[in-house]
């Protein structure tokens, strides 16, 4: 367990720049689409990269330069799997939209993302150290 | 379990692959799977299976006599007109705004020649056909795509009295009713049951609304969800009861560009219409008449027609 944790923190550096790198992945993919959707934009798509740089390079900047705790492999999973749900939530609903469709499935992406994002934080919350 | 979730890739192997199989399941219910709902003649699918082959048989010994009634009454039948007692279309073209426009002038005797008509003949989700063999299928003299209801699950669809989805959209419904006259309403503040009630024959749902009492409603920056190119686009305009103009122009390529909202509501105020409404348009805009495809569709990519959910037709 003590090794899972500060293997983690090694690697919240190494995240920072990864939330970084898929905020510009986010922003060329949807310049490429853009490119052939006839015009037709949608804020979801728009805004998208906002996902893992705000809920990821932000916020795991925090915690290790300002919060200096520790974060434990489950609420790390869970924050994870919450943002990437949440960014694949945003995509379907910015090319739903753009295509002038819907789906009663869409609200399942968010549901589930800000669950894990909660459940995820409650942990933290609940369940680190402080840096020494 | 509990470790498991804790395992450094185990757990992110395991929701990726959830993740990706559960939005792979959304985009083909979307998108590709049919879900068949309802019968045209209102029944449900298992009601309907029992009267199949006698209503096949009435429907054919129907249509043979319509085809008859048709070929009898015909005046003048050439690529550009139709006419007949009770149906008289002229379709004209016009080169505007860097646009192959497609004018159809159609003037009825009664609303009962301005038919609506659903992919499969069944109301339901992702169940597609192109215009032109709906048309066929429906011995359509003059045809144009609908508002392809079956891509969405909300807004109002009311088809030759049949009111099959009564949940509002967010945008303006068109309405067509039994003495020839239209009316946009906006679906929010209507009711479907009250407009059947009230004589609605036809609900169209996509929009938006083009003209109302002859004032243009929309202006240069209006467009659906956002678009901001000159496209493809479907509309039909009133002019007075029974007298309408439906207009399809071709877009997205070099040869025609197509038109913006307020060019298309501008084509139609041009055309002395009092009430105009856009239908779907981009690769979907399809003009049917006279047994061919009068337009060139294309979505862009590709030339041909997109099968789409519905038509909007003049015919017996």
């Amino acid at each position: 367990m003590i090794l899972f944790i500060s293997d983690i923190n090694k690697k919240i550096s190494k995240t920072i720049k990864n939330y970084f790198v898929i905020s510009i992945l986010c922003v060329l993919i949807v310049l490429i689409y853009y490119k052939f959707s006839h015009g037709v934009t949608s804020q979801y798509m728009t805004f998208i990269f906002l996902y893992p740089l705000i809920g990821g390079t932000f916020v795991f900047f925090i915690i290790e330069n300002i919060l200096k705790k520790k974060v434990k492999r489950l609420a790390f999973n869970f924050y994870n799997s919450g943002v990437a749900t949440l960014v694949v939530g945003s995509l379907i609903s910015g090319i739903f939209e753009i295509a002038g469709t819907s789906s009663k499935y869409q609200s399942i992406f968010y549901i589930l993302g800000y669950t894990f994002i909660i459940l995820s934080v409650l942990k933290f919350l609940f369940d680190t150290k402080k840096c020494v | 379990m509990y470790n498991f979730f804790k395992k450094p890739f185990a757990w992110a192997i395991f929701y990726s692959l959830l993740l990706v199989l559960f939005t792979c399941y959304v985009i083909l219910d979307t998108f590709v799977i049919p879900r068949k709902e309802q019968n045209v003649s209102g029944k449900t699918t298992s009601e309907i299976s029992e009267q199949t082959k006698v209503d096949e048989t009435e429907v054919n010994i129907e249509i043979e006599q319509e085809k008859f009634d048709k070929d009898q009454n015909a005046i003048k039948y050439d690529d550009n007109l139709y006419e007949d007692e009770n149906i008289k279309i002229y379709i004209s073209k016009l080169y505007k705004n860097n646009t192959q426009i497609y004018i159809a002038d159609v003037k009825i005797k009664s609303i009962d020649y301005l038919k609506t008509a659903l992919a499969k003949n069944s109301y339901g989700r992702n169940l597609k056909q192109n215009t032109s063999e709906m048309a066929e299928e429906h011995n359509a003299i003059l045809a144009i795509n609908g508002d392809f209801y079956g891509f969405r699950d909300d807004g109002f669809v009311l088809r030759n009295s049949v009111l099959y989805r009564k949940n509002a959209g967010n945008g303006e419904a068109l309405v067509i009713y039994e003495d020839g006259t239209f009316e946009t309403v906006l679906e929010k503040k209507s009711d479907a049951d009250e407009l059947l009630k009230n004589g609605a024959e036809q609900i169209l749902s996509f929009g938006p609304g083009l003209l109302s009492n002859g004032e243009i409603c929309v202006d240069e920056k209006t467009e659906v969800a956002r678009a901001t190119n000159s496209n493809p686009r479907t509309a039909i305009g009133m002019i007075e009861p029974l007298h309408y103009i439906v207009v399809v122009a071709d877009g997205r390529t070099d040869e025609s560009k197509g038109l913006s909202l307020y060019q298309l509501a501008e084509l139609f105020k041009e055309n002395n219409c009092i009430e105009a409404y856009n239908l779907d348009g981009g690769g979907s805009a399809t003009m049917y008449f006279n047994g061919k495809v009068v337009n060139i569709p294309t979505d862009g990519a590709k030339f041909g027609e997109r099968e789409v959910s519905d038509i909007v037709y003049f015919g017996y």
